[in-house]
């Protein structure tokens, strides 16, 4: 292979692990989105604290497994209690008025991540050592097959939840139609709980994935959740599927623009993809139609 | 004897508008009860207020000896109301199935997934045509089946009264006559019923007592024979024929 087709590998390569972070992400915003119809912007910081949770947790001790689960279950009661402390006392008001708390609560919850942490960047350990795996002369970190496997075995789990078990069902039911579930019994303040305690939960997991290739931070969350957001706009909002879609394009699109143009415009590439669906495709590439 | 359902002095409305004033009116037990009225007269508002969507500024709600007035939707369609509106409300991209499931949620009497599919099997019993329909998607579904979907997801629960919102509009005659008999199958196995309908001849046809209303008021109550004698009621509803068409229950 050449050099630039496998300089090029290499980028969709990293493209794909970053991808598979920015698709758990996407798919916080969605869940909620379709639930409440409220976009999160604390998203990034359920990324954060996962993050966070899993390093101290794992330096006060605990084995590294039990602490990437407890981190996990903390984020997502974390994600409940800004639900009943921030979102249910405003439902009565507009969405508009409820995304704005939620930038609200992203910058509280991000100082309070700041007192607690400081500003220092925290490693993890990778969840297993060795040799990186190596595709036509690429290569792929172990933590990056991590990123990979749970992001997959993610997908797997929350499609059975959302199509095989009555609660996904009932969710998906508040999503299509909230005045139906009512009518049928299903809270939908419960389900609006519990789709901020998923979503939270998910975005925990990867920020936890993520940490021991950027270090855990109290502001990592800003850049992710924004990227999360991108991915998550790009594939229509409303679609786990595109979400997923979204997450990867997002991820290496970055990933070959830092790598071909200039890594200093890294950030930028999520942005301008954003710009330029809002002008090409505002419904996003799956916009509209699929759902949850 | 104690009321299936009693409302009195209800008002009602949306922001500041009040659309229900001062409505009183009772279902009793195995009765089906008919509101007829023009468009805007206050009829779905007045079934939302029962099942909770909206919120009743005065007076009192009761079902049975429970006073519901204040209950979230939720604990009041667990209570066995069972409200059936206007548009069926159904979920779409799930199967009809999922639908017939979803219905029975948050019903602590079906306990098991046995005791489910058995209320799945008498619904199938009442509509067969949905049990073709089964694993199909609700929104590719004709009118018919949709309603037929949307009666049946509420009767999944424990269901004691069923507030039903022009379920025959837009469908074809054979399909009317249909829900019609299963509404009188339904009275018979004791279910109550509260039925809105704008075309008073057919919600008379079935009918034990109707009550009109106009512009969010009771203007007038009665059994449907009563009815029909009233002037303005034949003008307005009957096309001033005094004539009264009772359904009968067709066997099956």
């Amino acid at each position: 292979m050449t050099l630039l087709g496998s300089q090029i590998l290499q980028y969709v390569l990293s493209g794909i692990v970053v991808g598979g972070i920015y698709a758990l992400i996407a798919i916080g915003f969605v869940v909620i989105f379709n639930v409440t119809g409220i976009i999160n912007f604390a998203q990034g910081e359920f990324v954060m604290f996962g993050g966070m949770l899993a390093v101290s947790l794992n330096q006060a001790g605990f084995p590294l497994g039990g602490a990437l689960l407890a981190a996990t279950l903390l984020t997502a009661l974390l994600g409940a209690l800004v639900e009943r402390a921030a979102i249910k006392p405003a439902k009565t008001a507009s969405i508009s008025t409820q995304i704005i708390i939620t930038i609200g609560a992203s910058i509280a919850l991000r100082g309070i991540a700041l007192m607690i942490w400081g500003t220092d960047p925290y490693p993890l350990p990778s969840f297993s050592d060795g040799p990186p795996l190596v595709v036509a002369e690429a290569a792929v970190v172990q933590q990056g097959l991590w990123v990979i496997g749970v992001t997959l075995l993610l997908l797997v789990g929350l499609h059975a939840f959302f199509h095989r078990t009555l609660l996904g069902k009932a969710l998906r039911a508040c999503a299509y139609n909230s005045v139906g579930a009512l009518l049928n019994g299903i809270s939908v303040s419960r389900m609006s709980l519990l789709s901020f305690s998923l979503s939270a939960g998910l975005s925990a997991v990867a920020g936890i994935v993520i940490s021991p290739i950027t270090y855990a931070t109290y502001d990592m969350g800003s850049m992710l959740g924004l990227k999360g957001f991108v991915a998550a706009m790009v594939g229509g909002l409303t679609s786990i599927q595109g979400a997923v879609v979204g997450g990867l394009l997002v991820g290496i699109l970055e990933s070959l623009g830092a790598g071909v143009v200039s890594s200093g415009y890294k950030d930028a590439v999520a942005f301008l993809v954003l710009l330029a669906l809002f002008f090409l495709k505002p419904e996003g590439i799956l916009g509209g139609k699929a759902k949850a | 004897m104690v009321s299936m359902l009693d409302v009195s002095g209800v008002s009602a409305g949306y922001g500041r508008i009040g659309v229900l004033k001062e409505i009183t009116l009772r279902v009793g037990p195995g009765e089906i009860v008919a509101i007829v009225g023009a468009n805007g007269a206050g009829k779905s508002t007045l079934l939302k207020t029962i099942s909770g969507l909206v919120r009743a500024r005065r007076g009192m709600i009761r079902v049975e000896d429970q006073e519901i007035t204040h209950w979230a939707p939720e604990k009041i369609v667990r209570s066995g109301v069972r409200h059936v509106p206007e548009g069926r409300q159904l979920f779409g991209p799930l199967s009809v199935l999922d639908n017939l499931l979803l219905g029975a949620y948050g019903d602590s009497t079906l306990a098991n997934r046995k005791a489910v599919m058995a209320r799945v099997e008498q619904v199938y019993e009442i509509f067969p045509i949905l049990r073709q329909r089964n694993a199909q998607r609700a929104n590719t579904l004709s009118g018919g089946e949709q309603q037929m979907l949307a009666i049946g997801r509420a009767l999944m629960g424990t269901t004691k009264l069923l507030l039903l919102d022009e379920p025959t509009t837009g469908l074809a005659p054979l399909i009317v006559r249909e829900i019609l008999n299963v509404i009188l199958r339904l009275r018979r196995q004791g279910i109550s019923i509260l039925l809105v309908e704008q075309n008073a001849r057919l919600a008379f046809s079935v009918a034990t007592r109707a009550y009109v209303m106009e512009t969010g008021r009771v203007v007038l109550a009665g059994t449907p024979e009563q009815l029909i004698l009233e002037d303005t009621v034949r003008k307005a509803y009957l096309g001033n024929s005094p004539k009264l068409i009772r359904t009968e229950v067709t066997q099956r």
